[in-house]
C-alpha cells in the first residue's frame, strides 16, 4: 500500500472545472478544432499533469485556464468563479523564456508584487530574495536575464510566478527546451517548491516521465482535437525522489500510459502519415 | 609566449584596423597629386588641409560655423525624436492607430528632402528656422517608421507574461513596451542623427549665411579647394564623435543588451 500521507489529490474540493470545452481557431481559410467537446476537474492543492503529444491543444486548453483566450463554447470555472480575466487566478510558466531582460533577476521576481500585493518596497525586496533563494539564484539576484542557462531564466519565471502569491500555477511544457540533466535537476526543485507551498499546478508536458515523477493525477489527452482520453492517479508517496522511477508502480503506469497513447494516439499519427503519402 | 605575439596583438588592435584606409586613402591621394600632376585646383596636396583647417579656425572662426550646424541639427533632430518617438510607439502598439497615420507618413517619407528647400525658403526664409523645420522634416517621418517598426516587434509573450503576473493592460506601454523596445529605438536615432546631418548640409549649401555647408559653397566660389576638403573632414569627424557618444550611451544606458560579437568573427 503506498503510502498517501502526502498525496494532495484526496483533497476534494475543485480548483477547476471543465465542461464541454470547444475551442475552433480561424486561421486563413480553415477552421482548425483545437479542443473538442472536452471536461475535467483539477481538485484543488492537486498536482494535475496534461500529458498529450505535441500540437493536440495542450497549449490550447491551459491558456484557455488561464484566461489568455477565449472558448469557443463550453463553461470552465476556476476557483468557482468565470471570471476570466488573465492574472486575477493563476499565474504561468511559459514554454518560451519569457522573463525581461530589461530587469535584473530581482526585479523580474518583485515585477508581480507591484501589481499583486500591498507590500512596502522593501518588503516586496525582501520577499523576491526569498524566493530568488528558493530557487537556487541567490547568487545571481543581479544578473541579466540574457547571461543566464535557460535552466536558470526558466527557474526565474517559476520564481517570479510564485511571487503572485496566486493559488494556481500553470505550466506549459516549461522544461521542453532543457537538457535532460536540466531537466530532471528541475523537476526535483519544482517538487521541492510545490510540496512546500501547497499549490494547485497545473502542468503540461508530452514526456510520460515527466508526468509520472511530477504529478498526483494525469490528464491523458487524445490528439487534435483535444479530449480527455484517460485520467489517473499517481499512486506514488510525497515526497518524490528520482528513485521511485524505479518504483513498480511506475515502471507499470509508464507502460499503461505508453500503450493507451500508442492505440489513440499514435495510430492517429500513423493514420494521417499514410493518407498523405 | 612567442615572439612576435606582441606585434600581432599590436597589428589587431582597433585603433590600427581603423586608421588603415584612412592611411590608404592618404596614400593615394598623394600617388595621385605627385604623379599625375593634377592641378591643386581639382585635387590639393593632402598636406594642404592641415593648414587650412588651421587658418579657418584661426583667421576664419570656423568654430563659430560648426557651432550653429551642431546646433541646427541638434534643434531640428530633437524635435523629430520628440513628436516621432510618442507617434511611432504608438503606431507600434495599436493597429487602429497605426492605419490612420502609415499612409501619410509613408506617402512624405518618399519625398527626398531637397524638395522641401523651396518651400521652407519661401515660408521662413533662409535663417536657423528654416534648417531646423528642413532637418525636422528628413527626420521626423523616416524616424516615426522606425519607432513603430521596433515598438511594433516586441516579443507578444512578454505582454502575455506581465499580464499573467497581473499587470493591468494600461502599464503595458511603459512597463514593457517602453523599455523591450528602447534599445532599438535608440539606434534608430543614431541612423537618423547621421541622415539630419546630411540634410542640414543640403539645406546650408542651397542658401545660408553661416554653417559649414555655407562654409563649403563660399570656399567653392573663391576655389579654395583645401577648405572644401577641410570642411568636409569637419563633418566626418562631428559625425564619427556623434556616433562613438551614441554607441557608448547604448551601452552605458542598455547593458542587458550589450551586442555580441559575431559567430563569424
Ligand atoms: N492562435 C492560433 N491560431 C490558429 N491556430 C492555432 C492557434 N494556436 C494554436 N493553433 C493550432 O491549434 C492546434 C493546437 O495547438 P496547441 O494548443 O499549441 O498544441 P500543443 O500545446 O498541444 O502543442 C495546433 O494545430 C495549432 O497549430
Ligand atoms: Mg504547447
Amino acid at each position: 500500500m503506498p503510502d498517501l500521507r502526502f498525496s494532495r489529490a484526496a483533497a476534494s474540493k475543485q480548483a477547476i472545472r471543465i465542461r464541454q470545452l470547444y475551442k475552433t481557431y480561424d486561421a486563413h481559410k480553415e477552421k482548425i478544432a483545437a479542443l473538442e467537446n472536452l471536461s475535467c476537474d483539477i481538485a484543488e492543492g492537486e498536482f494535475a499533469v496534461i500529458l498529450g503529444p505535441s500540437g493536440c491543444g495542450k497549449s490550447t486548453l491551459v491558456r484557455i485556464i488561464a484566461g489568455l483566450e477565449q472558448p469557443s463554447s463550453g463553461t470552465i470555472l476556476v476557483n468557482g468563479s468565470r471570471d476570466s480575466a488573465p492574472g486575477k487566478t493563476c499565474s504561468m510558466v511559459f514554454q518560451s523564456y519569457t522573463s525581461f531582460p530589461w530587469l535584473s533577476v530581482l526585479d523580474n521576481i518583485a515585477f508581480a508584487m507591484r501589481y499583486t500585493s500591498t507590500k512596502t518596497k522593501h518588503e516586496r525586496r525582501t520577499r523576491a530574495q526569498e524566493l530568488a533563494r528558493m530557487v537556487g539564484l541567490e547568487n545571481f539576484e543581479n544578473a541579466w536575464i540574457n547571461e543566464l542557462s535557460g535552466g536558470m531564466k526558466q527557474r526565474v519565471s517559476i520564481a517570479s510566478a510564485l511571487a503572485t502569491e496566486s493559488r494556481i500555477l500553470i505550466m506549459d511544457e516549461p522544461f521542453g527546451a532543457l537538457d535532460s540533466q536540466t531537466r530532471m535537476a528541475m523537476q526535483e526543485q519544482l517538487l521541492t517548491i510545490t510540496e512546500k507551498t501547497g499549490k494547485t499546478v497545473v502542468f503540461v508536458t508530452h514526456d510520460i516521465e515527466e508526468a509520472l515523477v511530477l504529478g498526483d493525477r494525469i490528464y491523458v489527452c487524445t490528439s487534435r482535437p483535444a479530449r480527455i482520453l484517460a485520467e489517473m492517479d499517481v499512486a506514488l508517496p510525497r515526497p518524490r525522489t528520482p528513485e521511485m522511477r524505479n518504483r513498480k508502480i511506475f515502471v507499470e503506469m509508464k507502460y499503461e500510459i505508453f500503450h493507451l497513447l500508442r492505440d489513440h494516439v499514435y495510430a492517429q499519427i500513423l493514420e494521417t502519415h499514410r493518407a498523405r503519402r | 609566449m612567442r615572439a612576435g605575439d606582441g606585434a600581432r596583438r599590436r597589428l589587431t588592435s582597433p585603433i590600427f584596423l581603423g586608421v588603415l584606409p584612412f592611411a590608404a586613402g592618404a596614400v593615394v591621394w598623394t600617388i595621385l597629386v605627385r604623379a599625375y600632376h593634377i592641378s591643386p585646383v581639382f585635387l590639393p596636396p593632402l598636406e594642404s588641409v592641415p593648414a587650412a583647417l588651421r587658418s579657418m579656425f584661426i583667421e576664419q572662426r570656423v568654430a563659430t560655423d560648426i557651432l550653429i550646424s551642431s546646433l541646427r541639427v541638434a534643434a531640428g533632430f530633437a524635435v523629430a525624436v520628440l513628436l516621432a518617438t510618442p507617434l511611432g510607439v504608438l503606431m507600434g502598439y495599436s493597429f487602429r492607430i497605426s492605419q490612420i497615420f502609415e499612409p501619410v507618413v509613408g506617402f512624405i517619407r518618399y519625398m527626398p528632402v531637397p524638395v522641401f528647400i523651396p518651400l521652407c525658403l519661401l515660408w521662413f526664409g533662409s535663417g536657423d528656422l528654416e534648417k531646423v523645420i528642413v532637418i525636422f522634416l528628413g527626420a521626423f517621418f523616416q524616424l516615426t517608421l522606425m519607432v513603430q517598426d521596433a515598438a511594433g516587434g516586441v516579443r507578444q509573450d512578454f505582454y502575455e507574461a506581465a499580464v499573467m503576473l497581473g499587470a493591468p493592460r494600461r502599464a503595458l506601454i511603459f512597463r514593457i513596451l517602453w523599455p523591450a523596445a528602447l534599445p532599438q529605438i535608440f539606434d534608430s536615432y543614431r541612423v537618423c542623427i547621421g541622415w539630419a546631418w546630411t540634410y542640414l548640409i543640403v539645406a546650408e549649401i542651397v542658401g545660408a549665411t553661416a554653417g559649414i555647408g555655407y562654409y563649403i559653397i563660399k570656399a567653392q566660389r573663391y576655389l579654395l579647394v583645401s577648405q572644401i576638403f577641410a570642411a568636409m573632414a569637419i563633418i566626418g569627424l562631428l559625425g564619427m564623435t556623434t556616433d562613438l557618444l551614441f554607441g557608448a550611451g547604448h551601452n552605458l544606458l542598455f547593458p542587458w543588451a550589450k551586442k555580441k560579437r559575431s559567430f563569424l568573427t
